[in-house]
């Protein structure tokens, strides 16, 4: 049986739905609330105030307002796999099931060990942790394990896999209003009308703002929220309309490209699997209307932190929107009329209003006077100069105060009470604008920072532009959005100007709403520190450590942020800010306006990792690409490695092989029989046009004009720098037209590379360059048996087979498959790379290999070819390169041309540095144990017993064992290696093993002659 | 020329890793609201071409390529398409890729032109269905809406993390062109983010 919700009214708002009551848990205790609720609003309905710990000191916090600015009632949901952190119990929808605990205490809310750091709060101050953990610096490894322990908001789950599905969306449209308050209502309204596309959105579980909460005032000559309905009834009929409820602006960035976290199922007990937990929306408007409202400033007073002191405009949305009654014996603080509202709706709700404290020397307004009618203790010139209380707020002090110069002028009075509401001014919620760098304006008027509005693009209206007013903000939503509207019509034929525009009327101008901004309530007796006066509840950053930092030299309100932390956390500053500048500027002796404001940055709220994630995760977090052959190298047992994106086939082991089992086997079969290798990821690039020849002499180091049709050449391709960018073999298949392959990792950086060249350097140049990677599948067939097993498979003309000379083309048929058969080798074998369309690649391969078998041929996969090229001391650029080796690093003047006017990297080539000697360069290694493989990436020095640090001679690029050297093979990158050859060096081992000790080589271990090749 | 008609093998379809049909919806849902399938071996001709030789390209291909980038074309059969302002891509039906590009290559304007066969580089998908924008929207940045993108408009883009090249047809049909590489992880996206919808993924014809 759950306890009674002594605290609920019988009054029958909308928002909640008493015929469905949710069965929901706190701290273990199961609680009954309504649908509609929020936690907070149903904790309150119990009574329950108390909600958490304070992040610093431990102490105890209750709910301190209704929405995303709550700072204190920050929970921890567990789900049946796992658990989230930090979320505003004001802003989470309960559910049946819900399960809900607060957090930052041990073992229980009402008892916290910790909280003894609140007795110790003088030795907490700003910068604590840089005070205190400085030194000895050698024990700071010791202190971490302890603040670790202590720190941080929240615990997250010990299950690191989120079950939720989260989505993202992209949408665009003419317009997005960003809030549905009023303003926003009727921005939308407006602009919808008019045919505009428009998405409006809001945080709250229903479009309406502060209108859900205000029911004193009429709009169009009826009560406030009727309006509102009949307009949102009127957008959700129009299909040009998109209305987001649940609906974090996250993020509004450059070009009104705008982030949103919308909550799908969040709030749901059934959450259908289909269905996302958030969307994140990213969304392009060609214009923006900010109505995102304002959030009420708390006032600073010692003891303003108690559980039971509330923001007096969230005292009056749980009495209208929620029918909950906060506090039954309520004391009113503060600077403005706005609160005098809450003070009746305390009052009508049956609440007993024991005191309405007004900082204002003689206020006059309509509504002062209305409540003395009432019999309600009004003393206005009077200050709340501390509030007492364990758990819970019980009494206050009130004395006469002197708002000029601070402090108290008369004695305190003492007076019991359950509840505080205060009121402390108005905050427009100037952050989306603030994202955007767009400027802040001190308004004296109201005392509040209020947007610049300069942009075309984004505009603030309402209370988020400082007019709180709501006859005057409708106003200024009608005007500013019919503007925006005919903006949008000049470059739009869908959107129509419709004229004029009604402004609703409403009968609300009688309210001041100019607070007199008293930014810290000194209590004036030394017992009552400031050290209790909450600036910021959330980072526990008192009045007293903004002062402390003033005194310790930081004057800039950036610096100021950041030493008390006052303004930063989950809740970015949303109530603490203006006070904390406030207190800042009167501690500095500045105005506000001096001493500026920080910039808010985005998330407006957290928003999980999850939504920025979205559904890039698991197997969809990176594409895999595969060839036309995957399903076989699957079905052959292939083991892949990932080559960029792409899924190559590493080695095909059989039962009882190991890795090196199945590379010497791989290797060996095609050293003495034939293997075949899947090649078509290697990128492809069809060149053509009749400058396609001087082109690919500007690209490659070597010359290709003079290269014969029908002929291939390898070639070098280096950037401005002189170093090695890419290479390839490139084939000329008529006058103007060539058949160029790239690295398979390299591809799409090669074709950009040169599509860049042609558009912005040699425009003078009529070249096309297509992309066909995917439009050949390659098998590589290689070793001795390979033309045999090639004239087996030809369709005709079996004998060009034999007539078929190292470096050349042709096209034929292979098992009536159309090809292009390449005589080149990247094995040092004689070797055909058998090109077809891609479609048929996996009928080619397969046949090959069926008639292969009588000749031994080998599946060999990356490992192998890797294995079979390093015997041939072949270069893979990527491994043999880093970005900083040039042609004369890798031995090989030879491709230089000395002929060619110019190409790319000659001119870096040409410079004295890039020849010198003792520049890394590639050479081989062998072991002094054959049987001993060094490390890849491993470093030689020349005398291994030097002191370490030790000076480095190069690292080791490649490294195998070769099974037909039936020993250790490696190239090197050594400094001045060229001239070494012959010499020793060492390698040191990381496990602490003797250092290896390598011979310096020629990377050429096999076939030097190049024999097998050329066949 | 290599690409001539093979006459003893059938080419293998970009999903031919996969067993297809698979459906995913909602319990709640009685039949898949997205229609995914392969168009296998749609003939694709990429064509780079001046203004000069346009005309005549045009002419040889019975396509109409005075296109705006990002517009299509649909005649005869076949979809041209404008990629950039040189660019474009011919869809044919599977087959006669072969004999257009025998036609543009012996033709005058050979010298001054590229034509080159995609047909197996890039892979075709037929997306259709009421709620194929929804689905798209989940992956592409470009604006999807009916007033936006509708009938006869391209666009290369992303869909999700693939390059694609989106064709409109009909206001709920398109043509979703990728890298024959990329196709499964297109296949395996739209899978995931039809499944909301109803998604019924086939091998094609």
């Amino acid at each position: 049986m759950s306890p009674k919700q002594s605290h609920r009214l019988r009054a029958n708002s909308t928002a909640i739905n008493r015929q469905k009551p949710v069965q929901f848990t706190f701290d273990g205790k199961q609680y009954t609330g309504f649908e509609g609720d929020t936690l907070a609003s149903a904790l309150l309905a119990h009574g329950v105030h108390l909600v958490g710990r304070s992040f610093k000191y431990h102490r105890p916090r209750g709910i301190l307002g209704c929405g995303s600015e709550e700072p204190n009632a920050l929970i921890r949901v567990r789900h049946p796999s796992n658990a989230e952190p930090n979320l505003r119990a004001t802003q989470l929808e309960i559910y049946d099931g819900l399960v809900a605990e607060s957090q930052n205490r041990f073992p229980s809310l009402n008892v916290d060990f910790l909280s003894i750091n609140s007795m110790f709060a003088r030795f907490f101050p700003a910068g604590f942790y840089y005070k205190t953990f400085m030194w000895p610096a050698s024990l700071w490894m010791f202190y971490e394990r302890f603040i670790r322990q202590a720190a941080g908001l929240g615990k997250v789950s010990k299950n690191h896999h989120d079950p939720d599905r989260y989505e993202h969306k992209y949408a665009h449209c003419d317009l997005l209003v960003a809030g549905g308050g009023a303003s926003g209502l009727q921005a939308a309204l407006v602009a919808a009308n008019a045919g505009a596309r428009v998405i409006i959105a809001d945080e709250q579980s229903e479009l309406g703002g502060w209108l859900l909460t205000d029911n004193n005032f009429n709009i169009d000559q009826k009560p406030a929220m009727d309006w509102a309905s009949t307009v949102i009834k009127k957008l959700h009929s129009m299909p040009n309309v998109t209305c987001l409820v649940r609906t974090t602006i996250a993020a509004s960035m450059d070009d009104n490209f705008i982030l949103m976290a919308e909550r799908v199922t969040e709030h749901l007990s059934i959450k259908e699997a289909h269905l996302p937990k958030q969307r994140l929306w990213k969304l392009r408007a060609a214009k923006v209307i900010l109505a995102t409202g304002a959030i009420e400033r708390p006032l600073i007073f010692s003891g303003n932190d108690l559980p039971g002191v509330m923001l007096s405009s969230a005292a009056r949305s749980y009495i209208f929107r929620y029918d909950v009654l906060a506090g039954t014996r309520a004391i009113i603080f503060t600077n403005n009329d706005d609160a005098y509202y809450t003070a009746l709706a305390i009052h009508q709700a049956g609440g007993f209003v024991r005191c309405i404290v007004d900082l204002r020397d003689n206020p006059k307004s309509q509504i002062i006077t209305t409540m003395r009618k009432l019999g309600i203790d009004v003393r206005t010139g009077h200050a709340v100069i501390a509030a007492h209380g364990t758990r819970h707020i019980a009494s206050v002090d009130i004395a006469e105060y002197d708002t000029e110069n601070g402090g108290p002028t008369s004695d305190a009075v003492h007076m019991d009470c359950n509840f505080l509401a205060m009121s402390g001014g108005l905050n427009p919620v100037v952050h989306l604008h603030s994202q955007r760098k767009g400027r802040l304006v001190w308004d004296e008027r109201t005392s509040c920072y209020r947007p610049e509005n300069k942009s075309d693009d984004w505009v603030s209206i309402g209370s988020a532009n400082g007019t709180f007013q709501l006859g005057r903000a409708l106003a200024q939503a009608t005007r500013i959005t019919s503007s925006l509207v005919t903006k949008l019509a000049k470059e739009n034929r869908r959107i129509i100007v419709q004229e004029p525009v009604a402004i609703p009327e409403t009968d609300e101008n009688k309210q001041n709403w100019a607070p007199l901004p008293v930014w810290l309530v000194q209590s004036g007796q030394p017992y009552i520190s400031n050290k209790t006066a909450f600036v910021d509840f959330q980072n526990d950053a008192t009045a007293a450590d903004i002062k402390l930092a003033v005194r310790e030299g930081y004057h800039s309100v950036e610096h100021v942020k950041r030493y008390t932390t006052t303004g930063m956390a989950t809740d970015q500053g949303k109530t603490s800010n203006i006070n904390a500048i406030g207190i800042l500027a009167n501690t500095l002796n500045k105005s506000i306006a001096q001493t500026g404001t920080t910039t808010f940055r985005p998330p407006y709220t957290p928003t999980s990792l999850g939504a920025i994630a979205g559904r890039n995760i698991g197997s969809l977090f990176d594409p895999i690409r595969t060839t036309r052959m995957h399903s076989w190298h699957h079905a052959n047992g292939a083991t892949f490695e990932h080559v960029g994106q792409w899924m190559r086939a590493w080695y095909y082991p059989r039962e009882g092989e190991n890795f090196q089992q199945t590379i010497n086997r791989e290797v060996h079969a095609t050293r003495h029989y034939a293997g075949l290798l899947d090649a078509s990821t290697l990128g492809k690039i069809d060149v053509k046009g009749p400058d396609s020849a001087e082109f690919l002499n500007r690209v490659y180091t070597n010359n290709f004009a003079t290269l014969p049709i029908g002929k291939s050449r390898y070639g070098l391709m280096l950037k401005e720098d002189g170093m090695v960018f890419d290479d390839g073999v490139t084939t000329r298949l008529a006058e103007d037209h060539f058949y160029m392959t790239t690295t398979s990792g390299g591809a799409a950086g090669v074709l950009a590379w040169l599509e860049e060249l042609l558009q912005t350097e040699w425009q003078d140049l009529n070249v096309y360059l297509t992309s066909v990677t995917e439009q050949w599948s390659v098998a590589s067939l290689s070793g001795p048996n390979a033309k045999t097993i090639l004239k087996a498979c030809m369709s005709e003309d079996k004998n060009s087979a034999d007539d078929f000379p190292f470096m050349t083309m042709k096209e034929t048929f292979i098992a009536g498959i159309p090809a292009r058969i390449f005589r080149i080798s990247f094995t040092g074998e004689m070797a055909f790379e058998i090109n077809v369309p891609a479609r048929y690649g996996l009928a080619l391969w397969s046949h090959l290999m069926r008639v292969g078998k009588e000749f031994n041929l080998t599946a060999y996969g990356t490992e192998a070819m890797h294995v079979l090229r390093a015997e041939k001391g072949f270069i893979i650029v990527g491994q043999e390169t880093d970005g900083t080796v040039t042609p004369y690093d890798l031995d090989m003047h030879w491709i230089v041309s000395k002929k060619k006017p110019d190409f790319i990297g000659k001119r870096a080539l040409e410079r004295t540095s890039m020849d010198e000697p003792h520049r890394k360069q590639l050479v081989g290694l062998l072991t002094e144990d054959p049987n001993k493989v060094i490390p890849e990436g491993a470093h030689a020095v020349l005398d291994p017993d030097q002191e370490i640090p030790m000076a480095m001679l190069g690292h080791v690029s490649s490294s195998y064992y070769s099974p037909n050297l039936k020993r250790s093979i490696a190239m090197a990158l050594l400094k001045g290696g060229l001239n070494r050859k012959g010499q020793n060096v060492y390698i040191p081992m990381l496990d602490g093993q003797k250092p290896i000790k390598a011979k310096i080589v020629d990377p050429v271990f096999f076939d030097k002659q190049g024999d097998r090749l050329r066949g | 020329m290599a690409d001539t008609s093979p006459h003893m093998v059938i080419g293998n379809s970009a999903f031919s890793n996969r067993i297809l049909p698979i459906i995913k919806k909602p319990e709640s849902l009685k039949t898949p609201q997205i229609e995914l399938s392969e168009i296998r071996h749609l003939g694709k001709l990429n064509i780079r071409c001046t203004s000069k030789t346009r005309d005549m390209v045009s002419k040889l291909t019975q396509c109409n390529l005075s296109l705006q980038p990002n517009q299509s074309d649909s005649k005869a059969g076949r979809i041209a398409l404008c990629l950039g302002p040189d660019e474009y891509l011919i869809l044919a039906e599977q087959g006669s890729e072969i004999q257009l590009k025998k036609t543009l290559n012996s033709s005058d304007i050979v010298k001054q032109i590229a034509v080159t066969n995609v047909s197996d580089a890039l892979c075709a998908l037929s997306l259709s269905g009421k709620k194929v924008r929804d689905l798209l929207a989940k992956g592409c940045p470009i604006d999807l809406h009916p007033d936006s993108f509708s009938k006869n408009q391209s666009a290369q883009c992303d869909l999700a993390l693939a390059n694609v090249i989106l064709i409109c047809l009909e206001e709920d049909a398109f043509i979703c062109i990728c890298r024959t590489s990329f196709a499964e992880y297109v296949l395996d996206w739209c899978l995931d983010a039809g499944f909301e919808f109803g998604i019924s993924a086939s091998a094609g014809i």
